[in-house]
């Protein structure tokens, strides 16, 4: 099945490009997004942002689905689904 | 049929404690038009009640306990309270926000604000409840912490859902950077502690029952249920309510945005690890800071063990994190979250007090301190073991923290000897953890901010030219920060006068800024403002009014004896960084900041030269 990753606000710099999409197995997870998000990002992205070790953003990185957060690594993904990944700023 | 005080509670209280006094009277229709309330009203009352060069802690300063028409709970960050007063560290123009029910609660108690003016012979607190005021004793108060203040009050209160807001140690002492603490959540700069530790005014609680009714109900709650449900899916309220504002300590660390080691850097690389360690180790959960907040970006935190254990309580922002960390070299997050936690229970703000420590590290680096203040302590960047000591000194005004304890402006000017390049501050207001060498209108916001080096009253610039946000300001003439250098240093100006005109409305209206961030913007605060007070006002005339109060406070800094110099920036701020990502980066140093306030005061129609607002413009504000 097919995700796409739609990199938002700066992340469309940071990682070259505004979509992409990646094949996954049925059934994969969030946490198989974020694995595959780090093999194909990892020199890209700032360590600011990804924790290299743990394949997790770090930091404000928000990811969403039609306008719902994705919070829990055991979601389990599906074919056409399109995650939008933003960098927030926080900072008070 | 309407008034012109619809939406308000049409009453203010003021409090005399000198003659132990309190007494209802109506608010002035005229100034709620042309100021709104908040920090606008509260300008109007100090500039025009309160004489230039008065003692900041003496009994005829005025302290003004603000809220504004949209302080209410229902408002997506209603839940505001503003201090206003001249401030002790700066002399100048002081004003402190938090986010508390207080606000909203005075509101019901039928008080749009408190004028508190005298001083009481001895401690006190007053008790605000339903459209009366009562002072009762509090010698017993004297030198609590704030836990135990505030546990002790809540035991002597009548049934009653009350906010308080307290002071500590701190106040008392007469800390020039003392807070007041409203629960968890510190309104902390600029000293209103020591002002009200000053009129031995321990406390105040609020109850309230009433109802402050919106002119037209039906559109209020229309509006409010489709600001609400944008919210619910708005990337940066979630990222706020994820994060809380420590999230950014990597990212900010990376884009040279965090001051370290006493501003030598911008950058010091172990952001992301201390962020790891702190949401591994320390962070509980996320908490609003009032009943409502939809966005709740407030941590609960702890230190779970060890010698610097701590309760579970609300604290660990952003920038009492970067000033425990990277301001003084600390690596242990147990120690910078306990030292934020020490701030709160003594009533001391964390980024003054540990930029004070900051400067006091340099200092004895430089052996420039007195040694018979420092005997014991071993004075060396990155010594966390020292830094909770250092705390208590300053809020106990013990040995070198009474030297501390007044601010790093008038320290270096008492120790001489060249410690002034160490003292970072802008009017005497220690700076916070941005860094404007990464993103140049920061620069502009730092230096014309009226109450000093603040990087959020009234506005966050480097959100814009680095961060690449823009508020909804577009539409009102702020250009896309897309197309905006983050380094460049001209052509800012006009930028900088938009973004505080906007920004500043949030502590005028009594709302949190971080709505802003999220969508509830000029538009949205115009529209809601509309309902409430059943006057239509658009989105430009909001901004008028709010440069107005800016340029009240201006005026307010003038008569105080401010000029043009006070606006400049620490050298330090403007080098290029000695170390870090960006050291010897020349595009990360500020090359000639004159000629950026000359943009910016050109932007105000103030004289290029003098700073001082022109008569054409005092015309157009109309504060001629
Ligand atoms: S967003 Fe944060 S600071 Fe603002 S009111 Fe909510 S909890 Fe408080």
């Amino acid at each position: 099945m097919h995700v796409t990753l739609i990199a938002m606000w700066q992340l469309e710099k940071d990682l070259g490009g505004k979509q992409f999409t990646f094949d996954f197995l049925p059934g994969s997870t969030l946490a198989d997004f974020l694995r595959k998000f780090g093999d194909t990002f990892a020199g890209r992205i700032p360590e600011a942002l990804w924790n290299r070790v743990e394949s997790r953003f770090r930091g404000p990185v928000v990811m969403m689905t039609n306008g719902v957060p994705l919070r829990n690594p055991a979601e389990i993904l599906h074919d056409g689904q399109e995650i939008q990944v933003f960098k927030v700023l926080v900072g008070g | 049929m309407s008034s012109a005080l619809d939406g308000y509670t049409g009453k203010y209280l003021h409090v005399d404690l000198s003659a132990q006094t309190g007494r209802s009277a109506d608010l002035d229709a005229d100034i709620a038009r042309n100021y709104l309330g908040g920090t606008g009203y509260a300008a109007r009352i100090l500039f025009d009640g309160q004489k230039a060069g008065i003692d900041p802690l003496g009994a005829e300063a005025m302290m003004i306990v603000s809220t504004g028409p949209l302080t209410l709970n229902a408002v997506p960050g209603g839940g505001s309270v503003e201090l206003c007063f001249k401030s002790p560290l700066t002399g100048g123009w002081g004003e402190s926000r938090a986010g508390s029910d207080f606000g909203p609660d005075l509101r019901r108690a039928g008080f749009e604000h408190i004028v508190i003016q005298g001083k009481a012979p001895t401690p006190v607190y007053l008790v605000i409840s339903n459209g009366t005021v009562e002072i009762r004793p509090a010698q017993h108060l004297a030198g609590k912490l704030v836990s135990e203040k505030l546990a002790m009050i809540r035991k002597e209160l009548p049934a009653g859902r009350y906010s308080i807001g307290c002071i500590g140690p701190g106040g008392e002492n007469g800390v020039a950077y003392a807070a007041v603490l409203f629960g968890d959540r510190a309104a902390g700069r600029t000293g209103a502690g020591a002002v009200f530790g000053s009129k031995n005014l321990l406390a105040i609680a609020v109850e309230g029952r009433g109802d402050v009714a919106p002119a037209r109900p039906d559109e209020f709650k229309k509006l409010l249920r489709e600001y609400n449900a944008a919210l619910q899916t708005n990337p940066v309220s979630i990222g706020f309510h994820d994060n809380g504002t420590i999230g950014d300590l990597g990212a900010n660390d990376e884009k040279g945005d965090w001051p370290t080691k006493n501003w030598q850097s911008n950058s010091w690389g172990k952001g992301p690890e201390l962020l790891d360690d702190f949401v591994k180790n320390n962070f509980v959960k996320p908490y609003p800071c009032y009943r409502g907040c939809t966005i709740a970006c407030g941590r609960k935190v702890q230190v779970r063990g060890g010698e610097y254990q701590t309760p579970e309580h609300g604290g660990a922002e952003y920038e009492s994190i970067s000033c425990f960390t990277a301001y003084v070299q600390n690596e242990d997050m147990d120690v910078a979250v306990h030292c934020s936690h020490l701030c709160n229970e003594y009533g001391v703000d964390t980024i003054s007090t540990g930029a004070a420590i900051a400067f006091a590290l340099e200092c004895a680096e430089a052996k420039i301190l007195p040694a018979s203040a420092t005997v014991g302590l071993d004075l060396v960047w990155g010594n966390a073991q020292v830094l909770p000591i250092l705390v208590r000194m300053i809020a106990l005004r013990q040995g070198i923290g009474a030297l501390l304890a007044d601010g790093v402006r008038k320290a270096a000017a008492t120790l001489g000897k060249g410690s002034a390049a160490f003292a970072v501050h802008v009017k005497g207001l220690e700076g916070p953890a941005h860094d404007p060498r990464s993103g140049k209108s920061l620069a502009i916001s730092y230096g014309t901010g009226n109450r000093g080096m603040c990087h959020i009253h009234p506005a966050e610039a480097m959100a814009w030219d680095s961060g690449k946000m823009d508020w909804g300001l577009g539409p009102h003439g702020l250009p896309d920060p897309n197309g905006v250098d983050r380094w460049a240093e001209s052509g800012k100006g006009a930028a900088v006068k938009i973004m505080q005109d906007g920004l500043n409305l949030p502590d005028i209206l009594g709302t949190c800024k971080f709505f802003m961030y999220a969508g509830v913007g000029v538009d949205q605060l115009a529209a809601l403002l509309s309902c409430v007070t059943g006057r239509t006002t658009s989105a430009a005339e909001l901004l008028a009014v709010s440069e107005r109060v800016i340029t009240l406070q201006r005026l307010f800094n003038l008569r105080e004896g401010f000029t043009a110099e006070d606006d400049l920036l620490p050298a330090r701020a403007c080098a290029v960084p000695a170390f870090g990502t960006y050291a010897g980066n020349a595009d990360c140093g500020i090359a000639d900041f004159p000629a950026m306030l000359a943009e910016y005061y050109q932007a105000r129609g103030w004289d290029v030269a003098t700073g001082i607002p022109t008569d054409a413009t005092l015309a157009r504000t109309g504060l001629n």
